[in-house]
């Protein structure tokens, strides 16, 4: 058995190491060929910046994240019902289904605007859009787990006579929750995506911005160390959803999601 | 009892899988289906389980009270043990045997009661009964298996090639486990192989299928008293009686 200590050093230390290697690369690299700093900041403005200013940005992650969990948590809700619709008949999914890729392959780009005719500027539009970008993957992943359970499985609950809601209950449910937590991990890297781009169309407002308003923001006054900044902060925001995602899925419910740890 | 007349499948278009199957299996008696891969054994087992109609001809059950059903599964009394373990991989052991109980409703009380009983026939530890399936070796999965679908208490035990994938040693140790139990407990047992040896040992008639379509080309008897010990697998009748078999089995293919 290896150390806790031994184990998060196998798993923490060489992307550390990787991030070291990168900063240095990137200042030397800046600093040789004379970029300027409106093109690419050096690694030490972007940390300046970032502390500079660091009650906006923090208050900018702070309002993205709202609407990123928001938007995450209803992709959650209304992709497990629609899963769950789905897997009732193979007509409904047939005649569903198409409509239901539309939600992945439209341009958001090209919706964004109606979506802001419908609801106005503010939270709510930007949850929306948080929305229509997350929520696929919850309806595939859910839909495939509750209808690709074993045969053998199936034949059991025929033979003692289930109900269908007792096999829906008991077999298909918990059947799921595996690819409930593979369609969430990819889908809450997707609500960062969705909420920064939500605001990009319908921000909150000057005093009440997130993440998204700050990048256009500071790209239009050239503030290119701030944009660092915040790009930075928008990543840091998809990889904290991640692994939040990924512990709940591997720990809390790990009497269903065993199986994934080994991948 | 059960009894099949005529008997016959086909899915869809295609040739028939099984055809003209005669077949009469008496309350509490042993029989074994033995044929080689493919000739439908298990299509008639799971026929005879409910889990599939038949496409011609007619098959009834009943219990010892005469009342005949077209359905084995509205007698609501067989236990099924498949070729897999098939258990649900989130629930414990305990959890996997109660399963057929808790699904007709049984109160907690006669759950336990029940599960107790299962565990005590196939001689597992109330310590395994807390750990899941992943933790246990292929057996010992094929134990729970069979301590589920003993719970019931069936009247009738189906079990389709349930020790197949296991190795030698323990398929035979299963076997004189499974033979204790319905020695103890007597109860109609159709039990599908394509080991001649098993099909012999255990059972009080082989029913010898052959294939292309699938029917019932022989019928031999089994005269060896129970309750029977392993020892009986070195008599040299047993050994006489294999070779019979065999031969038969062989002739069904050609």
């Amino acid at each position: 058995m290896k150390k806790w200590y031994q184990q998060v050093g196998s798993v923490i230390l060489p992307p550390v190491i990787l991030f070291g290697i990168v900063l240095v690369l990137w200042h030397v690299l800046v600093e040789v060929n004379e970029v300027e700093s409106y093109l690419v900041p050096l690694p030490g403005d972007v940390w300046n910046a970032a502390q500079g200013n660091f009650s906006q940005l923090g208050q900018a992650t702070w309002n993205t994240a709202l609407a990123a969990v928001s938007g995450f948590g209803l992709s959650l809700l209304i992709g497990t019902i629609t899963a769950f619709v789905f897997s009732q008949s193979v007509l409904i999914r047939r005649s569903f289904y198409p409509y239901a890729i539309f939600l992945q392959t439209v341009p958001i780009v090209a919706i964004a605007p109606l979506v802001i005719n419908w609801f106005g500027t503010g939270l709510q539009s930007v949850i929306v859009v948080t929305v229509v970008i997350s929520l696929f993957p919850i309806i595939t992943s859910v839909t495939v787990g509750l209808t690709s359970v074993d045969k053998g499985l199936r034949e059991l609950f025929v033979l003692n006579q289930a109900s269908r809601w007792q096999t829906l209950l008991k077999l298909r449910m918990p059947h799921a929750v595996p690819y409930l937590v593979t369609g969430a991990r990819t889908s809450s890297g997707l609500a960062v995506v969705g909420a920064i781009v939500g605001e990009f169309f319908a921000g909150y407002g000057s005093d009440h911005y997130g993440l998204g308003y700050l990048i256009l923001q500071t790209s239009a006054q050239l503030r290119t160390d701030m944009l660092f900044a915040t790009i930075l902060a928008s990543a840091l925001l998809g990889v904290i959803m991640f692994v939040v995602v990924t512990w709940i899925g591997f720990k809390v419910l790990a009497r269903w999601t065993y199986a994934l740890e080994q991948s | 009892m059960i009894r099949a007349q005529d008997l016959g499948i086909r899915f869809g278009d295609n040739k028939p899988v099984l055809q003209q199957v005669d077949l009469q299996i008496q309350v509490n008696e042993f029989v074994s289906l033995l044929g080689p891969s493919g000739c439908g054994k298990s299509t008639l087992l799971r026929l005879v389980a409910g889990l599939l109609d038949p496409t011609e001809g007619e098959l009834r059950v009943s219990l010892e009270t005469g009342d005949w059903k077209s359905h084995v599964l509205l007698l609501g009394q067989q236990g099924f043990v498949f070729q897999d373990p098939t258990l649900l991989p989130w629930r414990t052991v305990r959890d996997n045997i109660r399963l057929p109980m808790e699904l007709r409703g049984a109160s907690r009380a006669q759950q336990a009661e029940a599960v107790r009983r299962s565990l005590e026939l196939i001689g597992l530890l109330p310590d395994d009964a807390e750990k899941y399936p992943r933790m246990l070796s292929g057996g010992m999965r094929m134990r729970v298996s069979l301590a589920r679908a003993l719970v019931m208490q069936p009247r009738l035990l189906l079990l389709d090639e349930p020790f197949a994938a296991l190795d030698d040693m323990l398929r035979q140790q299963l076997n004189e486990e499974l033979l204790g139990i319905w020695q103890q407990h007597p109860c109609t047992a159709l039990f599908v192989t394509h080991n001649v040896a098993e099909a012999v040992f255990l059972s009080q008639r082989v029913l010898i299928m052959g294939s292309q379509p699938g029917t019932i080309v022989e019928v031999i008897d089994v005269p060896f008293a129970y309750p029977r010990a392993p020892g009986l697998k070195v008599d040299v009748e047993f050994a006489q009686l294999v070779g019979k078999v065999a031969t038969s089995l062989r002739e069904s293919v050609a």
